[in-house]
Parts: structure tokens; C-alpha cells; sequence
């Protein structure tokens, strides 16, 4: 699989580099850290996004298919890759409070730093995770509306629920380790959901089903 | 090696608006075989069953000896070096990343021998595919198939759209690939003389139908080109006419030459008008 994730890395090669740079240089500027931040992680889709749609263009999966890989190989190199540039991401949001401490000397609430890196490690593995199959099943181009759709419910819906257990309901949320704790094994369950559905819709695809 | 590199029996694949069906194909090993047929005839859906890239309906399949739906056929893959009609790779690739794709796909590539065919097809390592020639293009494909030590190359109009020196080139290419002990290859094109010049076995598909699949010297035997008049043809046994073309100073006609009178003289038909009178008939 090795070949799959190495095309994809050398197609994004260029465009890759000048993001993350860019996510490493907002996340730098004072008052930008949380968009700079979060730049950094949309990046982990943003780029596997942008994988499809080259694929797509250039009609690569008709030649992966003659190639000694199976269709979960396939579909399972996009998983990696996002997974790769949430690293790449993760790397920038430690990176950038390191080098602020470095130039200014101002204290770094550490903990806080990797609690909220885990946070939105789980947050880009679940928007993957809602992303992928939306792609394998409309293509790039209608693929990426119907993922901002899903999310925007998923996301208001977190919020409303929150909302309710926090305020309405006043129950007192767990503490931020033993949520993050919980949300590992929902996050690989939801991802092997993902996975199960996004390869069902790569074989539908390849055998014509949504030309 | 299995006796036949590949073995199709039954395969049937519907869509729509087109099917192939019941299709029964051997190719032996050692040999090169020529798929011919019109546009849209089933080549391509045949060989992306073949690679088991299409569900098919029914039918069984055997490559290399190895059922194309078992488990075992993912090594079998690494064994086969497919070309496609176009390269279906992102054109920001240059060939020494291509390179790099194929060495972390094949067990088996060889690098020292896609430098090799670099160097013989006089391809630029640097160069990305955006600014390759379609000839150009064609080599790197084919350079990334005979780079891991295959058995087997499965060509998917391979040939089609270049000028008839690379063609020149390639087919050489190609039979020497065929001449390599327990290698076959499978040709599929619309260049009939293309197939002619390599191809050991011909299969004639029309319409997702199998049409004929036999020897193509048999063929060349089998079948001539009689010319005479209307009145001549209407004196030959009907079981002989294959094909005819009715013009305003005589009649060309494909016919068998096994029930042809022994007086008749038949011209030699080349494969092309095999293909073209078998099609209309």
C-alpha cells in the first residue's frame, strides 16, 4: 500500500508544503493561534479531499484496479493519508506555542496544549470518518457539499446536546481525560463504520453504479 | 506454468444498455493473443474482468492458473504487467516518481530495469506527464509493466493513437516480451494489422458477442478474397460466402476456401478483411 500513499504524497507534494507552512505561520501570529490551529487540522481533510479529486481527473482508480491492491487498500490509503496530515497538524499546533515560548518566554499551559490536541485529533478522525464515504459516494464535487451538510448537522446537533446536558438538564460533564478517553473507542468504531461503507461505495462506483 | 495463461469460461457482465455474454477464451502460455472488435465490442470490460476490476454476473475466470476472485489472485496481479489506453496517472508524476510508485506496489520490481526501459525509450526522469508526448506517455506505461518480472501483460489498446513508428517500436517490444519462455501476452485493439504482425491466436468480439477465437494462420488459411462477377458468385456454394461487396464492375466476396471448387482462384485475405466481412455478416 506503500505505492498508493506515496502517489498521493507526491501529487500533494507543493500544495501540501505551502500549507502546512501557512497553518505553521497563522498559528505563530498572536490572536490567530485558535485559527491557525484549526487551519492546521481541516488540512488532514482538506488534502485527502483534494486526492480524490485528482483521482478522479486523471481516472487513477481504473489503472489501481489492474495493480496488485485490493479495493479496501484503496479506500484504507485515503484513511491513512488523512490520518498522516492530522499528524502533520498535531506536529504545527505543538510546534507554534514551542517557538512563542522560545521568542517570548511566556508560559505554555502544557496539559492544556495536549488535551486540546487530542481533542482535535478525535474531532478530524470523526470528520474524516463522515467525509470519506460522502466522497466515495457522490464523487469530489458533490461529495465535499454533502460532507459540509453533514457536518453542520453533526455539529449543531453535538451542539444542542451539549447545550441540554450542560445547561438545561445541569449535569456536570466529565472531566476533559476521561471524555477523551471515551471518545477512542467511539471514534474507532465510527471509523470502521466509515471504512465498511466507504469501500462498499468505491466497488458500487467502479462497477458504474453512480455514472 | 498452467497450460493456459488464461482461461474465461461463461463470462457474462450485463449494464444497460450493453452485455457481454457468455464469453469462453483461452489463451495458452507462450503465446499472444489478439482481442479485436469495433468500439464499445467489450474489450475493455473483458479485461477489467480478466484483473477482476468489474463484478461480473457469472461466469469463471483463471489467470495464470489461479481462480481471479480467490485470495490467492492478489499475488497473481504482481505477475501481470497491464497497459491501459491512456496511463490514468496524475500528470504532476514524473517517471522517477512514477518509479517510486511501482517499487512500493510489485514484491518483484526491478529497478535497474525501469531505468533500463527509461533509457531505451529515451524518457526524461524529471519530466512531468503533463509534458509527455502521447508516445511518450505510452512507453512510461509500458516500462512500469515489464519492470517486475511479469508473466503475463495484458494491453488494452495500447497502441492506439500513435504513429505507426513508436507502434513499430512497441510491437517489437512486445513480441520479444512474447518470446520469453512461459510469457503470453493478451492484445486488445482495433489496429488489425497491428495483431496481425504479433498475435498468435485471434478472438473476434462484436457486441459483446464472441465471435470467433482461433489460430491466425488457421484463419489466413481458412479464408480468401474471391473477385468475379455476380453471375460467377451466384455459381459458388452458399455455404462458402463469408461476405460480399457488390460494386458496379464485380462482386468481392470472403469466402472458405474449404468449399470452394478446386478451379477458383482465391486471393490471400489479410486479417482486416476477415474481421470486416465476418462483422457485417
Amino acid at each position: 500500500m506503500t505505492g498508493l500513499l506515496k502517489k498521493d504524497l507526491f501529487v500533494a507534494d507543493k500544495t501540501s508544503r505551502l500549507l502546512l507552512v501557512l497553518a505553521l505561520l497563522f498559528s505563530l501570529i498572536p490572536r490567530f493561534e485558535t485559527l491557525g490551529n484549526t487551519y492546521a487540522m481541516m488540512l488532514a481533510f482538506m488534502l485527502p479531499l483534494s486526492s480524490i479529486a485528482y483521482d478522479e481527473k486523471c481516472k487513477w482508480d481504473r489503472y489501481a484496479s489492474m495493480l496488485p491492491y485490493r479495493a479496501s487498500q484503496i479506500v484504507w490509503s485515503k484513511y491513512l493519508l488523512s490520518y498522516l496530515y492530522t499528524l502533520l497538524g498535531e506536529a504545527i499546533i505543538f510546534l507554534s506555542p514551542l517557538l512563542r515560548q522560545m521568542f517570548t518566554r511566556a508560559a505554555v499551559d502544557w496539559p492544556g496544549v495536549f488535551q486540546m490536541n487530542a481533542m482535535l485529533a478525535i474531532v478530524m478522525v470523526l470528520i474524516v470518518s463522515l467525509g470519506l464515504p460522502a466522497l466515495y459516494r457522490f464523487g469530489a464535487e458533490k461529495g465535499r457539499l454533502v460532507m459540509l451538510l453533514l457536518l453542520a448537522i453533526g455539529t449543531g446537533t453535538a451542539v444542542a446536546v451539549t447545550k441540554a446536558v450542560i445547561g438545561d438538564l445541569r449535569i456536570t460533564m466529565p472531566p476533559v481525560p476521561v471524555l477523551l478517553a471515551a471518545s477512542v473507542p467511539a471514534a474507532a468504531a465510527v471509523t470502521y463504520f466509515s471504512f465498511r461503507l466507504s469501500v462498499h461505495f468505491y466497488k458500487k462506483r467502479q462497477n458504474g453504479a453512480y455514472h | 506454468m498452467e497450460t493456459n495463461a488464461i482461461e474465461i469460461r461463461g463470462l457474462t457482465k450485463r449494464y444497460k444498455d450493453f452485455a457481454l455474454e457468455d464469453l469462453n477464451l483461452s489463451l495458452p502460455a507462450g503465446c499472444v493473443l489478439g482481442l479485436v472488435g469495433e468500439n464499445g465490442a467489450g474489450k475493455s470490460t473483458t479485461i477489467r474482468l480478466i484483473m477482476d476490476a468489474l463484478e461480473r454476473d457469472s461466469g469463471t475466470v483463471k489467470v495464470l492458473g489461479v481462480d481471479n476472485q480467490s485470495q490467492a489472485f492478489l499475488d497473481v496481479k504482481g505477475e501481470i504487467g497491464v497497459v491501459l489506453d491512456e496511463t490514468y496517472v496524475p500528470e504532476v508524476i514524473t517517471a522517477k516518481q512514477m518509479g517510486k510508485i511501482m517499487a512500493g506496489t510489485f514484491k518483484n520490481w526491478d529497478q535497474a530495469a525501469y531505468d533500463g526501459w527509461l533509457e531505451r525509450f529515451r524518457l526524461p526522469r524529471d519530466k512531468k506527464f503533463k509534458d509527455y508526448s502521447r508516445g511518450m506517455t505510452m512507453k512510461l506505461g509500458i516500462a512500469a509493466a515489464l519492470s517486475h518480472h511479469a508473466k503475463l501483460l495484458l494491453l488494452d489498446e495500447a497502441t492506439g493513437g500513435l504513429d505507426p513508428m513508436v507502434r513499430e517500436e512497441l510491437l517489437e517490444v512486445f513480441a520479444d516480451f512474447a518470446a520469453q519462455d512461459g510469457h503470453a501476452v493478451l492484445l486488445s485493439s482495433h489496429i488489425v494489422s497491428d495483431l496481425e504482425r504479433i498475435c498468435d491466436y485471434i478472438a473476434f468480439l462484436h457486441k459483446g458477442r464472441l465471435l470467433l477465437c482461433e489460430e491466425k494462420d488457421v484463419l489466413l488459411d481458412r479464408y480468401g478474397v474471391l473477385k468475379c462477377t455476380r453471375e460467377q458468385l451466384a455459381n459458388i456454394p452458399q455455404e462458402a460466402i463469408h461476405g460480399k461487396r457488390v460494386g458496379n464492375y464485380g462482386v468481392e466476396a470472403l469466402v472458405e476456401r474449404g468449399f470452394m471448387p478446386r478451379d477458383a482462384v482465391v486471393d490471400r485475405a489479410n486479417l482486416e478483411d476477415i474481421i470486416l466481412y465476418l462483422s457485417k455478416e
